[in-house]
């Protein structure tokens, strides 16, 4: 019998035509995580090549790893595959689903929207930047290529070093036409960090502490308060209680650069009050937070290394100069 | 001949074997059929019992289905609640229900028989489609059932599912749920109705009902008593999952000498890897026995044209909806029916829409170029929408058809109102077009979705009568001899079995279809009506279970 569970899983769909390089992604995610156990729900175990240094159990259906990580495959079909997870849900901090190559990951993501486990962290749909025009004009596949990349949250450009300029400036028109104001990363090289893609180790499992930005130690000597050429974020501590209209307007106006953005937040209307504050991609939640005890007011935002800084009033205008 | 004779005399046997299409009596011994003819002819085989049971019976070939699932066993542990007559495992009628009151008046009685207030009600079969003043169900209908029992009321697409309000508290659905597939009146309350993958997963979520992780032995005898009862004894399970467990319990009931059907899993290979696959199916025939028969795989291509999401050319849908769905992407539907047929293994792909069956015929054409086979007889089933120059193309490359002819009945209305057209809905499960450009064909239930019934089946094949009793493309019609040989050797040659079931001739497993009339004489339009007594099955006489009434 379901019974409700305590603690919200973050739920991220990971979307993409045939040979985006999702897997690549996968791999890299299961493999480079610090303090988040993700399960990760995949199509096909064949093109994962998990380091088997890492594997601690393998029965054929999942893979489990030694930083708490468990791979599953879909063979016997997604929604068993999730309940077996959800039967298990205290185990883990994050659900990732591979959505198939000619899935439309909005209609998997409606489960995050309904189950009161799960917490929805956004479709990020990868885009393969030297096929993606010519996938347009397939008119097998067109349609479910543009449905994808029509419901991202966030798009992720691959592949890019494998394409000419022209055809990258062609790929991004399509793209603004088809998903204006999405936030869009380049994967550059091999440098995305996945972990920060989905918002950083533990992003979004502080139920009662600050969301403290957690840079990725894999990647060691390098500076992501500024950012690494892929992704830089910003911490934001709130001085005095702000006025609520001005903080939407704030919030309407971050650029699209920003991908993502937590943390808790009082008004001046209501300062006793608590609020939790998310955005994914173009979308922001702002619901109530009664549970906060000696919460830290402070938002994280995470961007590309296009997104403004400490340095840009516009965005720090609000908050406690540092 | 050392072996026990007996020889079963009919009014009429009807072979399907060309040389001797017709005869009164066949002998068998040790499961298998020894001569076909008259007494005199099988006198001198020596010793022999008459059996003369069937004396004022017609024999047919034991009927093949080659594209049901076993599942079908299993829905009958749910309450049916659909439009049409429909025959449980056991040879009860569950009369269909023309009316909303009436589904509820069924569900008020089994309500009334439920003692554990935790248990889910689950009914099965409903199809509001056909009720006349299109009337949906809502939870509030459903409240008269029992306000807080758990009720899943699931379609007969399988893509919709009604709830109870506890089942919606429980998933907490409510004004403020946003996602796709949840219904809501004007009010913007839900409704109950439930539709897409999210919906369903919650409302499943929340109660204990099974979850389909393939075949177990009591499915599988359900199965077979169901087949005895229409005179099937050979049947596909045509999406099998096959790991471990599922094929020891495909062994355990296949070994069992009372199993009265041979079945041929076909390993379902959206389950499977691309790498793993082949080599796996083609281990699973070291299984294989007299009643089991492994080795058919099954591709998913497109979803289903009632459903607007098989898979068409252009012009698309007739009411404008956009094009359907793929199960898997073209690239590696095409990549599996390489790598399966390079194994030296044989397909049938489900295909709904003329594009899905392009792909597929333009996969296997790649797949022949690259690794030549002669005999390889993959399958496109339901081929629903194929147009001719498809059935040319199928014709020059081998490849037989398996056509989805219950289709035509049970949603042509549909069909040439809403999906197709008046132009197109006539070419639908083309029969006769098979059958003028040479393409092996057969014709299927794939039961749960329409009854299990090769006579039924046929009778669609023959009239191309709709439930509104409009006929769908009269030039598409064949005749009943063709059709039954369809349900017959048809299928027969499309599973690779014609040389050991299909027809009576000597050599082959004794399994006979008992019918009460003569199929052939009677009025075509009552082929569905004709009786079915039961089978005989490797020789053994099993009665249908409305005999033992």
């Amino acid at each position: 019998m379901f019974t409700r569970p305590k603690t919200l899983l973050p739920f991220t769909v990971l979307g993409g035509f045939l040979g985006a390089g999702k897997t690549t992604l996968l791999n890299r995610l299961l493999t480079e995580t610090q303090d988040t156990r993700f399960a990760v729900l995949v199509n096909d175990f064949g093109e994962l090549n998990i380091d088997e240094g890492l594997v601690t159990r393998h029965d054929g259906k999942t893979i489990s790893l030694s930083n708490g990580c468990m791979c599953c495959s879909m063979a016997d079909g997604f929604l068993s595959t999730l309940s077996m997870v959800m039967d298990r849900a205290n185990e883990f901090d994050h659900v990732v689903v591979e959505a198939s190559g000619v899935a439309n990951p909005g209609r998997i993501m409606d489960i995050a929207k309904l189950d009161p486990g799960l917490v929805p962290n956004g479709s990020i749909v990868l885009v393969d930047c030297p096929q993606f025009l010519s996938q347009l004009k397939d008119p097998l596949i067109n349609d479910a290529v543009i449905t994808q990349l029509m419901e991202a949250d966030i798009i992720v450009m691959n592949k890019l070093a494998l394409t000419d300029a022209a055809t990258i400036t062609g790929v991004r028109r399509r793209i603004g036409q088809l998903n204006p104001d999405c936030p869009t990363v380049d994967n550059v090289g091999q440098n995305l960090q996945p972990t920060l893609l989905l918002g950083g180790d533990n992003w979004l499992n502080t139920n009662t502490t600050v969301p403290t930005y957690r840079p990725a130690s894999s990647v060691p000597g390098q500076s992501h308060d500024h950012g690494d050429g892929h992704f830089s974020s910003v911490v934001l501590r709130q001085g005095e209680p702000i006025n609520r209209e001005v903080f939407n307007r704030w919030v309407d106006a971050l650029p699209s650069s920003i991908i993502r953005g937590k943390g808790f937040i009082a008004f001046a209307e209501s300062p006793g009050e608590v609020w939790l504050w998310q955005k994914v991609g173009r979308s922001t939640v702002l619901e109530g937070y009664p549970a906060v005890e000696e919460a830290e007011l402070a938002l994280v935002l995470i961007g590309t290394s296009a997104m403004p800084g400490h340095n840009d009033s516009s965005l720090t205008e609000l908050f406690v100069k540092t | 001949m050392p072996c026990a004779i007996t020889i079963f005399s009919a009014q009429k046997i009807l072979t399907m074997n060309a040389y001797q299409p017709v005869a009164t009596h066949v002998a068998v011994c040790e499961g298998r059929i020894l001569g076909v003819g008259s007494l005199d002819d099988l006198k001198g085989w020596g010793d022999y019992t008459l059996d003369t049971r069937f004396a004022d019976k017609t024999l047919l070939p034991g009927f093949v289905e080659a594209h049901c699932h076993a599942m079908n066993g299993s829905v009958w542990e749910n309450t049916y609640v659909g439009y049409f007559d429909r025959t449980d495992p056991d040879g009860r009628v569950w009369p269909g229900i023309k009316t909303l009151d009436g589904v509820l008046e069924r569900l008020q009685e089994i309500e009334r028989t439920l003692i554990d207030s935790e248990e889910t009600l689950v009914a099965w079969g409903f199809d509001p489609i056909y009720f006349d003043d299109g009337i949906r169900m809502t939870a509030a209908h459903l409240d008269t059932v029992s306000r807080d029992r758990r009720i899943l009321v699931q379609h007969s697409n399988g893509h919709l599912l009604n709830v109870s309000r506890k089942v919606l508290e429980l998933a907490s659905i409510d004004e403020n749920t946003d996602v796709e597939g949840v219904m809501k009146d004007a009010a913007g309350h839900p409704t109950g109705e439930l539709g897409e993958m999210a919906a369903q997963y919650m409302a499943y979520r929340v109660t204990d009902v099974r979850r389909f992780d393939g075949i177990n032995a009591n499915d599988l005898w359900a199965f077979a008593r169901t087949a005895t009862n229409v005179g099937v004894t050979t049947a596909t399970d045509l999406h099998a999952r096959v790991q471990d467990n599922n094929v020891n319990d495909y062994l355990a009931v296949t070994q069992n000498a009372d199993y009265p059907l041979r079945l041929v899993p076909a390993a379902a290979g959206l389950t499977l890897s691309i790498e793993e696959g082949p080599g796996h199916v083609a281990g699973l025939k070291r299984h294989n026995n007299d009643k089991l028969f492994f080795g058919l795989c099954k591709i998913m291509t497109d979803g289903s044209i009632q459903g607007f999401t098989g898979r068409l050319k252009w012009p698309g849908y007739f009411n404008g909806k956009p094009n359907g769905i793929w199960n898997l992407p073209p690239q590696t539907l095409t990549d599996m029916v390489e790598a399966y047929h390079a194994a030296g293994l044989q397909m049938h792909m489900h295909t709904n829409g003329d594009e899905a069956s392009e792909l597929m015929i333009n996969a296997i054409e790649k797949a022949l170029v690259k690794a030549p086979r002669a005999d390889h007889r993959h399958t496109l089933t339901h081929c629903q929408m194929a147009d001719e120059s498809q059935f040319r193309r199928m014709a020059q490359l081998g490849i037989c058809s398996n056509l989805f002819t219950n289709h035509i009945y049970y949603w042509g209305d549909q069909h040439l109102a809403l999906t197709m057209g008046p132009d197109r809905a006539m070419r639908m499960d083309a029969c006769g077009t098979a059958k003028r450009l040479g393409v092996p064909f057969t014709i299927h239930s794939d039961a749960p979705v329409t009854p299990l019934s090769p006579l039924f089946t046929a009778w669609c094949a023959v009239n191309r009568q709709t439930a509104s009793g409009r006929v769908l493309g009269a030039n598409e019609c064949i005749d009943v001899n063709d059709a039954l040989r369809a349900v017959t050797l048809g299928a027969a040659f499309t599973l690779h079995l014609d040389h050991l079931v299909g027809s009576i001739e000597p050599g082959k497993y004794a399994d006979f279809a008992v019918l009460d009339e003569d199929p052939t004489g009677v009025p075509v339009e009552m082929l569905k009506d004709v009786p079915v007594w039961g089978t005989v099955m490797g020789g053994t006489v099993y009665p249908g279970a409305h005999n033992k009434f």
